[in-house]
């Protein structure tokens, strides 16, 4: 049977209990808005009785209500919301800077055959020969405005990558840190941190993460690569690529280790800005700088069948083409038409300066399936250029909605599972309190009797 | 299922967030008009509406064409009118030279006239149009279509523009109309003949040229019916652009425009749903303040 001084201990081992419960619920009230934060319990031990009444002890370290299968649904929606914000943000952006150009191409090649039909009718006016030279001006514009755009979305989306590298990188070296912390400290607020920094790696690389049986956190990206290892963290570096234009690769380097992740990766934003980069864009420059090679080349063909006002034919009208790549870009109305429209080929060969056989034909390429191997009129396919970065907007836009949608739900059954309530905070916090205010009493209670005791000694 | 307030506060914020995202859509569609702004919004209807603009763009610039060649034509017909006129009176002339009663001197005077005839004969086969080009000079318009001597140095090309959607219209006639080359006599010449024959006092050539005369006179009424037959033409296809670009504009609105009055209702109807998930957002944080 315990002594006074005995039941003395097991009050003050109560209080001290119970206060570590207001102290649990006080750290879970203080982190109800922290990212990531898992609500914890106290872990309340009850002494074994010896010989008679037993105590209670709280443990060493709180309880984390984590769930590791949640967290790696987390990892793995953010990885793909990663993925598809960036891409949809990226794509969408591209679109709002070439939708008025595109719609300027689809006019300037409307414009551009509608001015030469319109010489057509009268090919000696200067008015009208200076007017198909300016609106063969326009159409070079509308090509080099929107090639000049897709460029300059492939430059930012290198650069997004190289900024995510760096940031990925960076948190890497915080997972491994936070290995390491987790191994010499038992705080559940680490692997929270840990929980967090990995996902949002994965938001930014996609791939997958496991605990592994030492407690150590693995991030794998890519086909296998390792990130992160335990302690030790591999870095993530853009470098250019030549034989991709110059735009940059994305290689995980560790020490000597170089592994070329551009074309694996399986999620996250760095995926997203690739995608985007090498996906809609390049398709988009491709089929341009192709259309822009038809529209020269097969004008030029027609145009050097046909005399100018001097009689002589074999010019260009437009800068003749020497590759498909970059033809959007180069495109330019020949420098002699340019600066003499007298040169504008309207009549054939044999016919006098009011012949405008030449103008027709040029005018019938306008309805001829000339772009896309023969498939599609040039307007048509400007259109469907255009049209179809407003529909890869448009599925990426829709995939951002579903990946959100889904980060949603899992963290919603986190929040469930693990995030903090104040209400239950609140009412812990009073039986805590309450549980705390009796042990004071029965120390109290206890003292009183000793100093009885004592008194009547 | 346990609920926290985490979940409850995200709930509404989604609420409030969508409820604005979706008004801030609609009020964008009322205010500018527009369903689809940009391809992403509807790639169909963007290309649909994108094709629209191709056709009309063509369209408004063979307007021009179709002007240009029609007072061409108007040119030439009016110049075939004063050459028809001018045949008639060589016609009638030679038909009063050719008579038996007339004197040498009579007939020497129509001879001068029927001279007087041929020159003013020469200006208008020579009409030119506002631009100085030479109406009957086919493809070489920059000199006249006939020389000195009435013959003609023109070509036979006309010019054609593309007046519909693959439709092409001739925007000219040339003198070789009216030559021999051209199907019957040479107009010119006719006349030529005929004063000849009038300044020869030779009544019975005089009435041997009358025959050329009225084939002349017929061959220039062809040649104004076919100009004739080009302005219909023209005219025709000038109203049918016209109906294709009222056409074309609907297509246009249909595909990229926005019904005012499911734009208005639209707007209203996110309008209310934002305030209602505002009020619900207020409620649920109310909710959720410790007690």
């Amino acid at each position: 049977m315990a002594g006074l001084l005995g039941l003395l201990d097991l009050g003050s081992g109560a209080i001290i209990a119970q206060n570590a419960g207001v102290a649990v619920a006080g750290r879970n009230t203080a982190n109800v808005n922290t990212e990531g934060y898992s609500r914890e319990s106290v872990n309340l031990l009850a002494q074994a009785a010896s010989p008679l009444v037993g105590g209670v002890l709280a443990g060493d370290t709180a309880l984390r209500s984590g769930d590791d299968l949640l967290s790696g649904r987390e990892r793995q929606a953010a990885g793909a919301f990663g993925q598809s914000s960036a891409l949809a943000t990226a794509s969408a952006q591209l679109v709002e800077l070439v939708t008025p150009q595109g719609e300027g191409l689809v006019s300037s090649i409307g414009r551009f055959f509608g001015s030469i039909n319109a010489l057509a009718a009268a090919p000696t006016d200067a008015a009208l020969r200076s007017q198909v030279v300016n609106s063969a001006e326009g159409l070079a514009s509308a090509y080099q405005a929107i090639a000049a755009s897709i460029a300059q979305a492939q430059a930012e989306a290198d650069k997004n990558i190289q900024a995510i590298a760096q940031q990925a990188s960076t948190l890497a070296q915080q997972l491994s840190h936070l290995n390491q912390a987790i191994a010499t400290s038992g705080d559940p607020v680490l692997q929270d941190q840990r929980d967090l920094a990995a996902r949002q790696l994965a938001q930014l690389t996609g791939g997958q993460a496991r605990i592994d049986p030492d407690g150590q956190m693995r991030f794998v990206v890519g086909a296998g690569q390792v990130l992160v290892d335990g302690f030790s963290a591999a870095s993530l570096q853009a470098v250019p690529d030549a034989a991709n234009g110059g735009h940059l690769q994305l290689n995980l380097v560790n020490g000597g280790y170089r592994a070329d992740l551009t074309s694996t990766l399986d999620g996250g934003q760095l995926a997203g800005q690739i995608a985007f980069r090498d996906g809609a864009a390049r398709s988009a420059a491709s089929a341009l700088d192709q259309l822009a090679y038809d529209t020269a080349s097969k004008i030029n063909a027609v145009h050097q069948a046909g005399v100018g006002l001097d009689g002589n034919g074999g010019r260009d009208l437009f800068l003749a083409p020497t590759a498909v790549a970059g033809a959007a870009a180069a495109m330019a109305v020949d420098p002699a038409v340019a600066g003499d429209p007298s040169l504008v080929a309207a009549g054939l060969p044999g016919g006098g300066s009011g012949d405008s056989r030449n103008a027709n034909a040029l005018v019938a390429l306008s309805s001829q399936l000339l772009a896309a191997s023969g498939t599609a009129t040039l307007s048509d396919q400007a259109i469907q250029i255009v049209g179809s970065l407003g529909s890869a907007a448009r599925t990426a836009t829709d995939q951002q909605s579903l990946d959100q949608a889904r980060v949603q739900v899992v963290k919603s059954q986190r929040d469930s599972s693990s995030g903090v309530s104040t209400e239950e905070e609140l009412a812990r916090l009073a039986q805590f309190q309450h549980a705390s205010e009796a042990a004071s009493k029965f120390v109290s209670v206890v003292n009183d009797l000793l100093g009885t005791l004592i008194n009547n000694l | 299922m346990r609920v926290t307030e985490s979940q409850i506060l995200d709930l509404a914020a989604r609420s409030v967030s969508d409820g604005l995202s979706r008004a801030s859509e609609t009020s964008k569609v009322a205010a500018s008009g527009l369903r689809v702004a940009l391809p992403s919004d509807d790639p169909v209807a963007w290309a649909d509406g994108m094709r629209a603009v191709v056709r009309e763009q063509q369209s408004s610039l063979r307007a021009s064409a179709i002007n240009t060649s029609r007072l061409r034509l108007d040119d030439s017909e009016t110049a075939l009118d004063t050459i028809g006129k001018i045949l008639s009176q060589v016609q009638g002339l030679g038909v009063q030279a050719g008579n038996e009663t007339q004197s040498a001197g009579d007939r020497a005077a129509v001879a001068q006239q029927i001279r007087d005839l041929q020159t003013q004969l020469l200006n208008s086969l020579n009409t030119r149009d506002a631009a100085g080009q030479y109406v009957l000079g086919g493809s070489l318009g920059a000199s006249p279509a006939f020389d000195a001597t009435g013959k003609f140095v023109g070509d036979a090309i006309d010019k054609t523009v593309q007046v519909g959607e693959g439709q092409s219209g001739a925007g000219s006639v040339s003198g070789s109309l009216l030559t021999a080359a051209g199907g019957g006599v040479d107009v010119y010449a006719t006349v030529d003949a005929m004063a000849l024959a009038v300044e020869q006092n030779d009544p019975a050539a005089v009435r041997a040229q009358l025959d050329n005369m009225v084939a002349a006179i017929a061959q220039v009424s062809n040649a104004r019916a076919t100009i004739g037959v080009r302005i219909r033409a023209l005219d025709d296809a000038d109203s049918a652009r016209q109906d294709l670009e009222t056409t074309l504009a609907s297509i246009k609105a249909q595909a990229l425009s926005a019904d005012p009055v499911k734009a208005a209702s639209d707007f209203t109807a996110a309008k209310n749903a934002l305030e209602a998930a505002q009020q619900v957002a207020q409620q649920i944080v109310s909710l959720t303040q410790p007690h």
